[in-house]
């Protein structure tokens, strides 16, 4: 039991970081970011690709994850960066509809993936083994060392974006820019550069979990279609909320490792669908969604 | 000298042309209102000069010189703006709402003397900095909108309708904490308000807006005697 809500913790981490680096986003320009996906699977590949050619041999264990991960979130970054530049800058200065930001995300992130198949064929590649199939002893149970790192990382990634958020004064930008880019500008905010970082930052999060689902999963060009996962805790927490996203996702890792139990895993993604039908219907602002009414 | 100058400006909304051929100016450390109805192209004049809406054609010059290209640099020239509506972010706190206002402002110690300024003017504001600015009430978000618009320190502040929505007893307040920012805090003042009366009342000189064009222009006293504008815009009850 413990063992099992352990296991789901930790994969709710990984999803965290996917919802929140989804709901970034989806906070500044109001619509879902399926591109996110394709940063995913792009990152998780420049992460192997670091390990073959350039990290292996050199250093091993958590120091090899570790330099793993970080070149996944650079490479993150510039990836974010990149489809901000190519599929939203004109779009936000002629200031289309949300329909087409939307449409341009999904579009760049299919397109990423078929690069990717270009280049690394559709098949599977096994992702490195940074961990020692060890289990940890803790309180009777045993949990394997990948899951505790996960976790460990997520939650150290999760807060360094809350820090940069809530401390800081491209976070308070961020957070401006969010309520309304009018008023923002003329605070002096430059809402180009506050959607780079965001970006940025997004695809920062998006290659760490890129990293954990190729260690996860293995490695493929749909990899990224988890994406998904990170889209239902955000449903379930509340679309745009920060900490929504992870309350959502933390859920949804229970959640699923709760189903597998009961019903199996060939049941359990139908039962998230409809876990998250559910809670559009009942509560379409989610869990963390206290919205503050702006008085007339 | 004239603090703002603006010549021969012209706005379009696509096909609709909102501003044609605006000409004003701004004394510096004077109150200059804007009246006009609904629709006349007020809100449209400042968000031009604030840089929101770009201008088709015509010039802006703030203390002689052009306007930022940039709307986000336009403050830090020296002009804030208090949008219509008031437009304090609803879901930061009070304290937060001050912050996003200091925003150009680099000097820690210079942001938390003018915080501590803002408070002291506004005790109101002090008693709740850490409340959600959006439970404020409509007085309290107006005067909490302005503080904002004051953390940067401009030389001229743009204010959008600042007696929208309020009660008849919170706006005499707006309209004294207007004069008292030009009295004692020396800044140069564009008011745009449909509340004529008070806004003649209380200014040097205005312009009268309609259709995108100044028809009318004057000391506030002698636009507040003049027949036409008693009739068009101050109602009958003053006849």
């Amino acid at each position: 039991m413990l063992q099992n809500i352990f296991f789901g913790l930790s994969l709710g981490a990984v999803y965290s970081l996917i919802a929140v680096g989804f709901a970034l986003v989806f906070n500044i320009l109001k619509f879902s970011n399926f591109s996110h996906g394709g940063v995913m699977s792009f990152t998780a590949y420049a992460g192997y690709l670091a390990y073959i050619w350039i990290f292996d041999g050199k250093v091993t264990g958590v120091a090899m994850f570790v330099a793993v991960v970080l070149t996944a979130a650079v490479v993150g970054s510039l990836t974010a960066v990149g489809i901000e530049r190519v599929g939203f800058r004109r779009l936000r200065s002629n200031q289309a509809p949300v329909i087409y930001y939307f449409i341009s995300s999904i579009t760049l992130g299919i397109l990423l993936e078929n690069i990717i198949t270009i280049f690394a064929s559709s098949n599977f590649y096994s992702y490195p083994v940074f961990f020692s199939s060890k289990n940890v002893d803790l309180l009777g149970t045993s949990f394997s060392v990948a899951d505790f790192v996960t976790l460990l990382f997520s939650t150290a990634a999760l807060g360094a974006l809350l820090f940069v958020l809530y401390r800081t004064k491209l976070g308070l930008a961020v957070r401006t820019v969010s309520f309304d880019v009018n008023t923002a500008t003329l605070m002096g905010i430059d809402p180009n550069r506050v959607v780079m970082a965001t970006f940025a930052l997004s695809g920062a999060l998006g290659g760490i979990s890129g990293v954990f689902l190729g260690m996860n999963y293995s490695l493929y060009p749909q990899l990224g279609q988890l994406v998904v996962k990170g889209f239902i805790a955000s449903v379930i927490g509340g679309l745009g909320s920060i900490t929504g996203a992870v309350i959502g996702a933390l859920l949804l890792g229970i959640i699923e490792v709760g189903l597998i139990g009961l019903v199996g895993s060939g049941w359990m993604p139908a039962c998230v669908f409809v876990i998250m039908l559910v809670f559009l219907l009942v509560r379409p602002r989610g869990i963390a969604g206290v919205i503050v009414q702006e008085k007339a | 000298m004239s603090y703002l100058t603006v010549q021969d400006l012209h706005v379009s909304y696509g096909p609709v042309q909102a501003l044609r051929g605006v000409n004003l100016h701004v004394e510096e450390g004077a109150i200059v209102s804007i009246i006009g109805a609904n629709g006349a192209g007020k809100t449209t004049l400042l968000n031009t000069l604030s840089g929101i809406v770009k201008a088709r054609s015509g010039s802006v010059l703030l203390r002689g010189k052009p306007l930022p290209e940039r709307a986000c640099n336009i403050i830090r020239a020296g002009m804030a703006h208090v949008p219509e509506g008031r437009k304090i972010f609803p879901g930061f706190t009070i304290e937060e709402n001050l912050m996003a206002g200091a925003y150009i402002v680099d000097d820690k110690q210079l942001v938390e003397q003018r915080r501590n300024a803002m408070y002291a003017r506004f005790p109101i504001l002090a008693e709740r900095t850490l409340q959600q600015a959006g439970t404020l009430s409509g007085g309290e978000q107006q005067m909490l909108a302005i503080a904002r618009g004051l953390m940067s320190d401009p030389g001229l502040l743009l204010l959008d309708e600042p007696s929208l929505g309020l009660a008849p007893l919170v706006v005499k307040a707006v309209f004294e904490l207007i004069r008292e920012i030009r009295d004692k805090g020396g800044k140069t003042i564009l008011l745009v308000e449909q509340n004529a009366k008070k806004a003649l009342a209380l200014c040097d000189y205005a312009y009268v807006l309609e259709n995108g064009a100044i028809v009318l222009e004057g000391k506030g006293e002698d636009l507040l005697s003049n027949p036409a504008i008693r009739k068009a815009y101050l109602g009958a009850e003053d006849s």
